[in-house]
């Protein structure tokens, strides 16, 4: 937790001395990164997946469609240790973003793409990837001619499908579908940089 | 299922709409459907008696029945003490049944089923076993042991565990026999799920391992039947050195029941099909504590009574010293005690299951098949002797670690004037 807090003093830091108001203006090509918090689940009917928080990060990038909407393409990750099991989940996602009111920074995004989740340990591996959707909600708080800092909340949930279980002993890997319902789910807080 | 019997017409006829209410097949995972009215009783059925320290009759005992899978009437669970009568069976089978989640689909057991199948399978094959034998112990939601990795870490698998084996600690029938009925239901979270009943064959045939020495088989005589198969696994109890070793002891020392005075009967029960493809495996251990007999090769019929070692001083001084002595010598008071006696505390009435691991390959399906009595030869459709067993239509093969808790082992079923024979 203490690299999430590091991470986002760090980001205030660097636009902070930035003071003056500028215009919510959005044009042409536009991306942007995060870093935060956040938890992954997987769940099935043979799943108890009791995950802490841990880092979390974004990129996403696009296009201006309007003054009220944005598309483009997010990438969003998500890792977790505990014990001998790392757990990572992440979500290839095309993006929609609208701002209900084009002259302020509060948007709401939604998505659809792909999302992974791999836990693994130093012999075994439980992995499952499915298709997902992610909703959000954010706002740029313009700090630059061009840039904005981002405070943002996103949800993913992929549908459900296979969680496939894979063992390897002796050089040997064995593979088996565990269960067959199994989806996965992340939520994230993050602060980001949008550049414009 | 009291209820259940030629005698009482009227009262298993009530018996069996309620159950046909609730329970559409109430041998589901058994046998096969029971049909409502037995048609002649099987040899397991009327085998008990009353003892001297039994209150209960024949007659009640035997409404305790249940028609089986095969027509036959059935003995089948019942508690210690009749609750219409109050009288006392000085016996007792385990777990009420009914209370598993697993009771729906199973109804209830027909206890010598299997053997029963088997006479009909090899008539010269044929195996008996005694009614105090049938112990049935059950757990709902146990969480399964997925290990400290991975799968343990995200994954968690429950089962409903229902199970009957017939155990016999109190004569000498298991020092050579290692053919005993096996009732094993098992329904889990993900998918496993297994109803079996086979006769299992434990350990190699006439011989026995020590309790205090697993490296040690004992060759103690012929089985029965004689052609019994050789099985997995073992069937370890206590001998008359072990027993002595650890019970007799110098003044000043205290006995270890719990090292001489632990029967452990572990089981690796297969099904395979008809041409030998394996469809399911289970491997539970079954343990019994404080059992009422032990292995003596001195003795004509190779049965050594435990309690009676609570009275017995060597010639060396050595003798009894701890809890379960004090309890059969009532601290010292009494200068015997008959093994059957209900005040003796060695009557095999504190068990546990190791439930362990349950393997299925049966992705092809069906999930019902006919096997013969052991277990083998399995076929889609039913013949002379043959047993229904279900098997998930799964493969768990290369599952995760799976193993099973143990159940059973903090409860007593003694008390209500139950004694060995038990």
């Amino acid at each position: 937790m203490n690299r999430l807090f590091l991470a986002a003093i760090c980001l205030v830091c660097f636009v902070t001395p930035v003071t003056a108001q500028h215009p919510n203006t959005r044009e042409g090509f536009w991306y942007g990164f995060g870093f935060g918090a956040g938890s992954g689940q997987v769940h099935c009917e043979i799943c108890d997946d009791q995950t802490g928080t841990d880092l979390t990060a974004s990129i996403r990038a696009g296009g201006v469609l309007s003054p009220s909407w944005l598309l483009g393409a997010e990438l969003d990750g998500w890792t977790n240790s505990q014990d001998v099991v790392t757990r990572r989940s992440w979500t290839a996602s095309a993006v929609a973003l609208w701002y209900p009111w084009p002259a302020r920074g509060a948007y709401v995004k939604g998505g659809l793409g792909v999302t992974g989740y791999h836990a693994s340990d130093s012999v075994d591996v439980l992995t499952t990837t499915q298709p997902g959707a992610l909703l959000g909600i954010g706002y740029e708080w313009r700090v630059g001619k061009n840039y904005s800092i981002n405070p943002y909340i996103t949800y993913q949930h992929s549908l459900a499908g296979d969680l496939t279980f894979k063992h390897t002993e002796d050089n040997t890997t064995t593979t088996a579908v565990v269960a067959d319902d199994a989806s996965v789910s992340s939520l994230q807080f993050g602060v980001g940089l949008v550049i414009h | 299922m009291r209820n259940l019997t030629l005698t009482t017409p009227i009262r298993a006829l009530a018996a069996l709409l309620a159950c046909g209410a609730a329970l559409s097949a109430c041998a589901e995972d058994s046998g096969a459907p029971s049909p409502p009215v037995a048609t002649g009783v099987s040899v397991a059925y009327d085998l008990w008696r009353p003892g001297p320290n039994d209150d209960c009759t024949a007659e009640i005992h035997n409404s305790y029945s249940v028609v089986g899978p095969d027509g036959k009437l059935y003995p089948t669970w019942h508690p210690p003490v009749d609750p219409t009568t109050g009288c006392r069976f000085g016996h007792e089978h385990g777990r009420d049944p009914r209370g598993s989640d697993l009771y729906r689909r199973t109804g209830p057991i027909p206890f010598g089923y299997a053997n029963e199948q088997l006479a009909i399978w090899d008539p010269t094959g044929i195996r008996n076993e005694d009614h105090f034998g049938h112990k049935v112990e059950w757990e709902n939601d146990v969480p399964f042991d997925l290990g400290g990795g991975v799968a343990g870490s995200v994954l968690q698998v429950k089962c409903d565990v229902l199970t009957k084996l017939h155990q016999g600690t109190h004569s000498k029938d298991a020092f050579t026999n290692n053919l005993h009925e096996l009732v094993y239901h098992i329904d889990c979270t993900g998918g496993t799920r297994i109803g079996m009943t086979i006769m299992t064959a434990i350990g190699t045939p006439g011989e026995m391992v020590e309790a205090c020495d697993h490296d040690v088989h004992l060759t103690v005589g012929p089985p029965t039947p004689l052609n019994s198969p050789d099985g997995g696994g073992k069937r370890t109890i206590p001998d008359k050195a072990c027993v002595e070793r650890h019970i007799l002891v110098p003044p000043g020392q205290t006995s270890s029941f719990g090292s001489a005075l632990h029967e452990s009967w572990q089981v690796s029960a297969n099904l395979r099909a008809d041409n030998g493809h394996f469809l399911a495996s289970v491997n539970p251990y079954y343990q019994v504590f404080y059992p009422s007999r032990f292995y003596d090769p001195a003795l004509p019929n190779f049965t050594g009574r435990v309690v009676d070692l609570c009275f017995a001083t060597e010639a060396n001084g050595d003798r009894a010293n701890g809890w379960l002595c004090d309890q059969a010598t009532a601290n010292g008071t009494l200068t015997s005690l008959a093994f059957d006696d209900p005040r003796s505390p060695f009557n095999g009435v504190r068990r546990q299951v190791d439930i362990n691991g349950n393997r299925i390959d049966n992705a092809d399906g069906p999930e019902v098949w006919y096997t013969d009595p052991f277990g083998n030869h399995g076929r889609t459709a039913p013949f002379p002797g043959s047993i229904r067993q279900v098997v998930a239509k799964m493969d768990n093969t290369d599952f995760f670690q799976f193993e099973g808790p143990t159940l059973g082992g903090d409860r007593n079923y003694g008390g209500q004037g139950v004694h060995a024979p038990n």
